[in-house]
């Protein structure tokens, strides 16, 4: 991948976003198809009643809880990806970061649907949003549920932006492709124009990009662990045998990775034939894929190992007896299926010929993908079919509204990949652009006493060369510094630290937006919590209105959402995105392969700018009027 | 149409624009308060309560009608009755359904024969029927249900007027063995009143007294008072039979015999006993001891030092009775075992004593069978059978045939039943809760019925129906003494109470006496002493019984026993949607009927549970899903009686299998004394059908504890000796129940109250007329059996069978309702507090804010939530029924016991009102209220005087269910005890 030049990447990337065939088309109605059957399901169920399901008392949550909890687990993988490898500069990442990232962004709205589609009474549904409403009552923050809420909530929001924001330069990239190709008129010029907000590349904006980049990495990484955990929580703060253990969050993280990863590999290798992305996304991804799932295949299988250990060693009744029917019961068929589907199956990729035969893969994928469903399937259905009191005890078989909506979900997020792949570059295109440069790894240490460059206004006449590579670029950089003109803007498809030391620019005051962010939002969560539980005044369980230790989580999840909003906020006012205007002198070129550098001057110093920059050996130079 | 006359138009203008004024959608006006004029003393929102008299069984007991806005909404026991003394069984609760039966019969049918039935105007029917009567010239018959008192005066006048013969009174279960034996001993064909609660020591030879014998909620309060835990001392009971019945659960020691050893483990008792007197005993009884063979209980499996120890027992205990014959029982062994159970009686001085026959029981009115069959014999083909509320053609199949050869068949009756569907007429009669009446069930105890509300339908009480039809017949009835014939029935009623007060209560006004009578109940009257002697014919009658039952051939024969379940009795209350879905308590079914099969007989029949076979008697054959329990005997099957019926209604219709089709008596074949083989019930063949369906069982039915000591037995060794206070110490839902080692929050506390309840164990029976107390009171939606099988019954309040550890035999009933716990797991798991504590302590719902996660339920250990799956939607008119003071929910969200809140809140205002506090005692849930067996104790935890606070803090036999968990519930239960002594 490394060999191709900038503009081969381009092409292969942004090459897939033509009119797509017919074949696309019928599955696009295939998958509209089913989500609107399940949709008919689920109007049925909300007219009926919660009784057309396969649920009873003591099943009080079954498939569609299952759903969630798969979903919002295969969400996390692409957060991990992008957000936990770019922290630990891990390579591989940026070729399936993408569809990676859109994965998790799908995943959790399809998730999002479940809790929705399992309520009694979802025409009240938001009864559970913390809002000041008329009748004085809020929601109870103690409620696993509330926490649910907020931490997918906040995980759905975090994600979206984190996307987009990394979507933001490759916009810019297809903006310009479309326009040069078709034309500004084109809808998808247009659309793609307004998308980008404007984003040109200049140095000035790389600078505060990839520090608030690194901020929403910084900030989605622990997101990405508290998510599940949350998620985990809502079976480990009840009393269920089988549920009440402290193991499940660990258990259910490393569990959503597992199946998010797998998730991963069952997509993007179809996605890589069908949109022949072969040159960019090889082999050796998927490999490194391959391989960290050997990491989560162990912690997974400790998990089953440990799980019944545990009830054994618990010397709890009520634990080893379920333990026991759990591998005895009507259940026992789906429970002897997970080690199965979810160790031994992937637990083939400790040979490297398996790790890179794609066949191989997609079937191990698929396989962990059924497995993690039905592992989510034996502890939702399983605890609740076999509690306390043996005369409870039942047997949950699910009915087709269920069925039906659990394959529309599917068909739902399938819906919105297919969509993603036509409409939006599949691939982190700079960031696979600024892999192929090889920069220095660290960044440049500013020199001690330089006086910032000032930033270049958007109208502002001068000189732009245009390079064929960075070094050029750097090179003319260097004496402009030296000279006497102060004003200068770089441009370049991919972000160069150098620059920035060489200009005088420190670290960007983004970090200033994005802690003053994090504060609010957990000073705002516990006041949040503390203050709607003073209000309310109410005894649940016997925990005293206000109860410190639950509303951590709501403190903890405002910190992510306001500080990933602040970092948001920051990165669009200091890099003026928003508006798609460019500025005076841009060239297509500069999201492609170009790199430029703006001498801002008045007409009457052209000349001698002109003169400088030429001694660095451009490709072309021009004035700008 | 023809012309249409200006007449016509007018009509129609007028009703037009009136539709048209109030708007077509109009309410109808008695869904509000129906009076125009409104009857004195009625308040609207305010409850009345009338005294009347149940009628759904002979027993008798006296009710209390809650009365709202012109509709009775609940039926409980009237306080002040002698029989129930406020208690009331499931299907006394449930004459409200009847009375607001969806398929009650609403106008006079006629069914032309060979043709469609249609409905008439009660002017033609009287005028029709009256002719035809008149044509009969003499050739009527009178067949109705057990009556006393004025109805059965208007019957005695309307046969003599215009008939042939007395009336027949007909009851399924008209105890004909235990009546002959009586007859046969002492010369008195009656029922005694057994004073179980003088009881020491009760001995049952299979008679199912809890649930439907002769009197069962009267039998299970004094049962209750004799076998409860007082002071460390219990009275005992022991249970022989074949089945593992609701009543044998409740046995110190069940003795599981063939169907028929009854009676040879009673005969040998009887040995005895007789032997242990000695000299003692009268010579008569001597020389029938004698005559019993010895080792006679070793041929039921019983050895001789068991027999000896009960005889001990029996005779040694301050009080003991010996109660015999199955409800439907007929055969000859069934008699054989009254007569021994009559004789040790007598032979331990028991009769006068713990056995009364001095208020001997109305059933003792009703016809044997082979009257019956003489009557049906001869019934003319053109005369004209008048049926009163009897369903013969349900409860003895062979009857139908007669009934339909009868000429001009006349059904009185609340419902199209069986026989019904036979008759040409059939004219609706009022509800027993409609209509003005008397009933005896028991010498002295006078009780009088009278209309709680105005009539659903177009009907009319079945005295006015004889009256009127005498009185079109030309032979217009008067009461004996009366100057003129009688203008109905509530004016012949009346005389009959006058001359009763005269007799009763001289010094006291006609009108007092009525007045006072109405409010009581009716009036109860002390009966002169009879003094019994057992006769001399006694010693020699019983020899047949002593036969062993002759063998069985081949592996799929089988002895029956047939029972009859405490929720359906003998069937007539099928159609009632509470008694389908509460379980039979044993068996855990409902909506159905199935048989027990021993799992060794199974095996050798290949049956596993589910299998439906064919059972065949020499009568007719049934088909029923099997059930495979050790609770019958070898080589036994059992099934209940009241389902399997081909009309009544559509809970009852195409439910189940009849099994009366085993038990049919044609005139002239077996009958009790006849059989000749020691039989209760006969015998039947076992055909598998290949056929599958299992029986519905409510949750999973799964009665084994699996060692988590859910419900538990304390030995009577150990309870003997502890003194209040000892015993568990348990974590109490009070601030004190806070644990700094286990309790993560500080404490919180209560203002003035904190409900809590005590559950004794011990008491419980497992009739479950709470559970259906707690359907009356709170709404609580019947949701049929597709739904209960999906899991989806709506019960706030279940009564679970369990098994002790390690003793399949043994067997305890749980009645589970929410704990309220004060660290209640399904409260903070609720995110938008729908699910909170009050400040009583009580775990409320807000239905209001409930949005349906269902977490709360998936939180709850006990599993006490009930979620609405679906639209429950209540059938008219049984939506009369429903208790205002309680919200009717809507789909989605979850529901729940709430201690009855309205009864709690009804206390506080009425404490408020007369400015003082709750008194104890003073609130009373609904299923405490019906109890017949005083299981519940209600009461506020915070008041150190109040009874459910000293039970919760020092009976030694208190435990928290799953303590473990630290829920800290509100409702202790008092373990059962366990006879571990002599």
């Amino acid at each position: 991948m490394s060999d191709l030049t900038f503009n081969e990447i381009n092409d292969d990337v942004l090459g897939p976003l033509r009119t797509p065939r017919r074949a696309y088309f019928i599955v696009i109605a295939i998958l509209v198809a089913g989500i609107s059957w399940a949709l008919v399901a689920w109007i049925y169920q909300v007219r009926t009643g919660m009784g057309v399901t396969g649920l009873s008392i003591p099943v009080g949550w079954a498939v569609y809880i299952t759903n969630f909890v798969f979903w919002v687990g295969i969400a996390h993988s692409g957060t991990l990806i992008s957000a936990i490898l770019h922290l630990v500069r891990s390579k591989w990442r940026t070729a399936v970061s993408r569809s990676a990232e859109a994965m998790t962004v799908f995943a959790v709205m399809t998730a999002g649907l479940f809790p929705m589609v399992h309520l009694g009474r979802v025409w009240v549904f938001y009864y559970i949003i913390p809002y000041p409403s008329e009748r004085q009552l809020w929601p109870d923050f103690i409620s696993p549920l509330i926490w649910d809420v907020c931490a997918v909530g906040t995980y759905f929001t975090v994600s979206t932006i984190f996307w987009y924001v990394g979507l933001i330069p490759d916009l810019a990239a297809a903006r310009d492709r479309y326009e040069s190709q078709h034309g500004r008129g084109h809808p998808r010029s247009r659309a793609y124009r307004w998308l980008s907000l404007g984003w040109a590349g200049a140095g000035s904006q790389w600078r505060h990009y990839g520090r608030a980049y690194l901020f929403f990495a910084a900030l989605a990484t622990p997101l990405v662990v508290s998510v599940h955990s949350v998620v985990s929580w809502d079976f480990a703060v009840a009393n269920l045998p089988g549920w009440h253990t402290t193991i499940f969050a660990p258990y259910f993280v490393a569990g959503a990775i597992h199946s998010g990863l797998a998730m991963v590999l069952t997509l993007v290798i179809p996605m890589r034939r069908l949109l022949k992305l072969e040159r960019v996304i090889t082999v050796d991804h998927f490999e490194a894929v391959a391989q960290t799932m050997i990491v989560t295949t162990l912690i997974v299988a400790y998990a089953y190992v440990i799980e019944p250990f545990i009830s054994w060693y618990s010397g709890d009744l009520y634990e080893q007896q379920f333990a026991l029917w759990r591998a005895t019961g009507w259940i026992a068929p789906l429970f002897w299926a997970l080690p199965i589907l979810n160790v031994l199956a992937p637990l083939a990729f400790l040979l490297k010929k398996v790790r890179r035969n794609l066949t191989a893969l997609l079937a191990i994928s698929i396989a962990v993908n059924v497995g993690m469903w039905l592992e989510r399937l034996v502890i939702v259905a399983g605890s609740t079919s076999h509690d306390f009191l043996p005369h409870n005890w039942f047997t949950y078989v699910p009915r087709w509204p269920e069925v039906s909506i659990s394959i529309g979900a599917l068909a739902f997020f399938l819906f919105w990949f297919f969509g993603f792949t036509k409409l939006v570059p599949t691939v982190a295109l700079s960031d696979v652009k600024a892999l192929a440069m090889r920069q220095r790894e660290h960044e440049a240490v500013l020199p001690p006493g330089t006086t910032p460059a000032p930033r270049v206004r958007k109208a502002q006449t001068g000189v732009l060369a245009v390079f064929r590579d960075g070094d050029g670029l750097l090179a003319a950089l260097r004496k402009v510094r030296e000279s006497t003109f102060r004003e200068v803007e770089t441009y370049s498809p991919v972000r160069l630290k150098e620059p920035e030391a060489i200009l005088g620019r420190g670290p960007s005051p983004v970090r200033l937006w994005t802690l003053f962010g994090a504060i609010c939002g957990c000073v705002g969560g516990f006041a949040l919590a503390i203050g709607s539980a003073l209000v309310n005044s109410l005894i649940a369980g016997g925990k005293h209105p206000v109860s410190i230790i639950p509303y951590c989580i709501v403190g903890f999840e405002g910190a992510i959402l306001i500080g990933t909003l602040a970092n948001l906020t920051g990165v669009l006012w200091h890099c003026r995105l928003g508006p798609p205007s460019l500025p005076a002198g841009y060239d297509k070129r500069f999201t492609r392969d170009r790199f430029g550098l703006l001498v801002a001057c008045g007409p009457e110093e052209f000349e001698k700018a002109r003169a400088l920059l030429e001694s660095s050996a451009p490709d072309e130079v021009r004035m700008v009027r | 149409m023809g012309k249409f006359t200006r007449r016509e138009f007018l009509g129609w203008a007028a009703g037009g624009g009136t539709a048209m004024a109030v708007g077509l959608g109009v309410k109808r006006p008695d869904d509000l308060i129906p009076y125009v004029a409104p009857p004195e003393k009625i308040i609207p929102g305010t409850v009345t309560f009338f005294a009347t008299t149940c009628r759904e069984c002979p027993a008798g007991c006296g009710m209390h009608l809650w009365h709202r806005d012109g509709r009775v909404t609940k039926a409980e026991g009237n306080p002040g009755h002698p029989v129930n003394r406020g208690a009331l069984c499931a299907r006394g609760q449930s004459a409200l359904q009847g009375l607001y039966d969806p398929d009650r019969l609403r106008r006079p049918l006629f069914r032309p024969k060979g043709g469609e039935p249609q409905t008439v105007k009660w002017a033609r029917a009287i005028d029709e029927i009256g002719n035809r009567i008149k044509a009969a010239r003499g050739s009527v018959h009178v067949l109705s249900d057990l009556q006393t008192g004025a109805l059965s005066e208007v019957m005695e006048g309307f046969a003599a007027a215009v008939g042939q013969g007395p009336p027949l009174l007909y009851e399924p279960f008209s105890y004909e063995p235990l009546r002959a034996a009586h007859q046969a001993v002492f010369g008195l064909d009656a029922i005694p009143d057994y004073r179980l609660d003088r009881c020491e020591f009760v001995i049952s030879f299979g008679a199912d007294f809890l649930e439907t014998w002769v009197s069962n909620v009267e039998l299970a309060r004094r049962f209750a008072e004799m076998h409860a835990c007082r002071d460390g001392r219990v009275g005992r009971f022991v249970y022989v039979g074949p089945r593992l019945s609701m009543t044998a659960a409740n046995a110190d020691e069940f003795l599981q015999v063939p169907p028929g050893a009854e009676t040879h483990v009673a005969l040998a008792m009887l040995k005895a006993v007789v032997e242990l007197l000695g000299e003692k005993a009268d010579e008569k009884l001597r020389a029938r001891a004698k005559a019993i063979p010895a080792g006679i209980a070793e041929r039921a499996g019983v050895a001789a030092e068991r027999i000896a120890a009960l005889a001990k027992a029996f005779l040694e205990a301050k009080g003991s009775a010996a109660l015999a014959c199955p409800v439907a029982g007929f055969g000859s062994a069934a008699a054989g075992a009254a007569e021994a159970a009559a004789l040790l009686n007598f032979a331990a001085g028991r009769v006068g004593q713990t056995v009364d026959f001095s208020r001997p029981h109305a059933l003792g009115r009703t016809a044997s069978g082979k009257a019956m069959g003489e009557f049906l014999k001869a019934l003319p083909s053109g005369g004209v059978l008048i049926v009163h509320n009897a369903n013969p053609a349900y409860s003895r199949p062979w009857a139908a045939e007669s009934i339909r050869r009868a000429g001009t068949v006349i059904y009185l009756g609340t419902m199209i039943d069986e026989t019904a569907e036979l008759a040409d007429w059939v004219l609706p009669t009022d509800s027993p809760l409609e209509s003005w009446g008397d009933y005896e069930p028991q010498a002295g105890f006078h009780c009088l019925m009278q209309p709680t509300m105005s009539r659903v339908c177009d009907t009319r009480s079945p005295g006015d129906i004889l009256l009127a039809l005498a009185r079109e017949a030309d032979r217009p009835l008067a009461r004996a003494g009366a100057e003129k014939p009688a203008a109905d029935f509530h004016g012949w009623l009346r005389q009959r109470w006058a001359e009763l007060g005269k007799r009763l209560a001289p010094s006291k006004p006609v009108s007092d006496f009525w007045q006072e009578s109405l409010r009581a109940g009716g009036v109860w009257e002390e009966p002169p002493p009879v003094t019994v002697q057992i006769s001399a014919a006694a010693a020699g009658t019983v020899a047949a019984h002593e036969q062993p039952a002759t063998e069985r051939t081949g592996a799929n024969a089988a002895d029956l026993w047939v029972w009859a379940p405490v929720t359906l009795f003998d069937g007539r209350v099928a159609n009632r949607g509470w008694l389908q879905e509460t379980p039979e308590p044993v068996s855990y079914v409902v909506w159905g009927t199935w048989v027990d099969v021993h799992p060794k007989q199974a095996a050798a029949l290949g049956l596993s549970p589910g299998d439906v076979v064919r059972l065949t008697a020499a009568a007719g054959s049934v088909e029923a899903p099997v059930r495979v329990t050790g609770d019958v005997a070898e080589n036994t099957v059992a099934i209940p009686l009241g389902q399997g019926h081909t009309a009544l209604g559509r809970n009852a219709k195409n439910c189940g299998a009849n099994a009366f089709r085993l038990l049919a008596t044609p005139p002239g074949a077996q009958t009790w004394a006849g059989d000749g083989g020691g039989h209760v019930f006969g015998r039947v063949t076992i055909q598998r059908t290949g056929k599958h369906s299992d029986p519905i069982l409510l949750s999973s039915g799964e009665q084994t504890q699996h060692g988590r000591k859910i419900l538990q037995w304390a030995p009577l060794s150990k309870v003997r000796t502890m003194k209040p206070g000892e015993g568990d110490k348990l974590i109490l839902p009070l601030p004190e129940g806070y644990g700094a080692q286990d309790d993560l929050y500080r404490p919180h506390t209560y203002k003035e109250h904190r409900w809590a309840m005590v559950v004794d164990l011990q008491r419980c029976i497992g009739c479950g007329a709470c559970a259906v107390a707690c359907y009356a009171e709170n709404n609580i939606y019947v949701v049929g059996a597709e739904q209960v099988r999906r899991g989806r019954e709506m019960p706030w309040l279940h009564v679970v069978p369990y098994r002790q550890e390690g003793n399949l035999r043994r067997l305890g009933f749980l009645p589970l309702l929410c704990q309220h716990c004060d660290a209640a797991p399904c409260e903070p798991v609720c995110p938008v507090f729908a699910s909170v504590h009050t400040d009583e302590g009580l775990n409320a719902q807000v239905y209001n804010r409930c949005i349906g996660t269902r977490y709360c339920s998936n939180n709850c250990p006990y599993k006490v939530r009930r979620f609405n799956w679906l639209n429950w939607e209540f059938d008219e008119p049984l939506n009369y029924q429903l208790n205002p003071e309680v919200t009717v929910r809507v789909r989605g969200v979850m529901e729940k016991c709430t201690f009855c809140i309205q009864r709690i809140r009804r206390a506080g205002s009425q404490a408020k009102r007369e400015g003082r506090k709750i008194r104890d005692g003073e609130v009373v849930p609904a299923c405490a209220q019906t109890c017949p067996a005083g299981v519940f104790t209600f009461g506020d935890l915070l008041n150190p005087e109040s009874k459910v606070a000293r039970l919760t803090r020092l009976d030694p036999r208190r435990y928290h269910l799953l303590e473990t968990l630290n829920t800290k519930p509100a409702v202790t239960y008092l373990r059962r005890v366990e006879v571990d002594e002599t």
